[in-house]
């Protein structure tokens, strides 16, 4: 135990064993007269004077005679400040978290949503064509392109629209070219 | 862990009320925190007592202490305060600022031979203790007392004297330790005979 304490007293002793020793010196027995002594034999050769031999005595009565002073507790509004400044930016990343794992992962759905009718039995062979303001909400693709997208709509772009991906019909980036 | 962080624990510790962990940080720093007022207050005997009040008031204020400083260098400020509401009461003149600067309590160890705590009682005492450690020291091995010295006179750390003295860290913890117990089992017979127990 004393080369503990002189490994500790030198900081060279963490975690466990810094703690064990440090209870271990509460107690005023042979290891903390080894705390004592390997201080004063540094005091020495720093050659710091001793202090007169009733110091050490009446320091302690001294210190007896005090009230134990405890450390308040953190203020409850304090702590709760600081757990909510934990827990918001928390609460914040498990949901960004969770979001991005939704989109990258969720299963594709079997079917499509009620209501919608399935792509794969829309009419494609006489499409309709609907114009709001003159301006066309779809545009008909030839029958072979829309065959093509149906077939390989698997190898698209899965980060955003996986979940709707296959309802998507990608044909606005045509239109300009129905247009002219 | 570091000095500081032994220092820090020990406070932690005082903070939830243990008296002992305090009282260790007293029989760390007594005689450094002495030696430092003793620039303040010329009279011996006033020097111990002002160290004592100013380990009390330490202790007092002991729940405000935030860490934020080293515990040291704010104990030293409590000493300095302390010496100076003494000098006042006894209608003496504090020593202005620049006779002790805080900044000086960290790095106040070697070199400053100081010998104004010198009442009869603790000049024998130091003198005899200086001769003990002294003739300990001599008489160690060339390996321990360089690894002593470099410890506490250098305040080098074991990887750094590992490094200089060309062996692994676990030799100089070895050495260290044996020297310490050496130049101990030296002291003992001195501190536990006389005038009773004297430490």
């Amino acid at each position: 135990m004393k080369a503990k304490v002189s490994e500790w007293m030198d900081g060279e002793l963490d975690g466990a064993e810094a703690e064990r020793l440090a209870l271990a010196l509460r107690e005023d027995g042979e290891d903390r007269q080894t705390w004592r002594m390997y201080h004063l034999i540094g005091d020495a050769l720093r050659d710091t004077r001793a202090l007169s031999a009733g110091f050490d005595e009446k320091m302690r009565e001294r210190l007896a005679a005090e009230p134990t002073v405890l450390a308040p507790a953190e203020p409850a509004e304090r702590a709760k400040r600081r757990l909510r400044g934990f827990l918001m930016p928390a609460a914040a990343s498990a949901a960004a978290m969770a979001l991005v794992g939704w989109l990258a992962f969720a299963p594709e759905r079997g079917g499509p949503p009620a209501g919608m009718a399935p792509v794969a039995t829309a009419p494609l062979a006489q499409p309709t064509v609907v114009s709001v303001a003159s301006e066309p909400a779809s545009v008909p693709l030839p029958l072979a392109t829309e065959d093509y997208l149906l077939a390989h709509q698997n190898y698209a772009s899965r980060s955003l629209s996986r979940g709707v991906a296959p309802y998507v019909r990608t044909v606005s980036g045509r239109s300009a070219e129905y247009k002219r | 862990m570091t000095d500081r962080d032994i220092d820090r624990e020990l406070v932690a510790r005082a903070q939830r009320g243990d008296k002992q962990a305090f009282a260790m940080l007293v029989e760390k720093y007594q005689r450094k925190l002495a030696r430092l007022l003793s620039r303040l207050i010329r009279d011996p005997a006033e020097v111990e007592d002002v160290t004592q009040e100013a380990f009390i008031r330490a202790y007092r204020a002991l729940p405000a202490f935030r860490g934020e400083s080293a515990f040291y260098t704010w104990l030293y400020r409590i000493g300095v305060n302390t010496a100076k509401n003494h000098l006042v009461a006894l209608g003496r003149r504090a020593p202005t600022s620049t006779d002790v600067e805080s900044g000086q309590a960290e790095g106040f160890d070697e070199g400053e031979q100081l010998r104004d705590i010198n009442t009869p009682d603790s000049v024998l005492l130091s003198k005899e203790i200086a001769a003990t450690v002294n003739g300990a020291i001599e008489e160690l091995p060339e390996e321990l007392r360089s690894a002593i010295q470099l410890r506490e006179l250098e305040g080098l750390s074991y990887e750094e004297i590992a490094k200089m003295m060309d062996c692994p860290i676990g030799t100089v913890r070895s050495r260290i330790f044996r020297a310490r117990e050496a130049i101990a089992e030296r002291l003992r017979p001195l501190l536990e005979t006389g005038a009773g127990k004297r430490w």
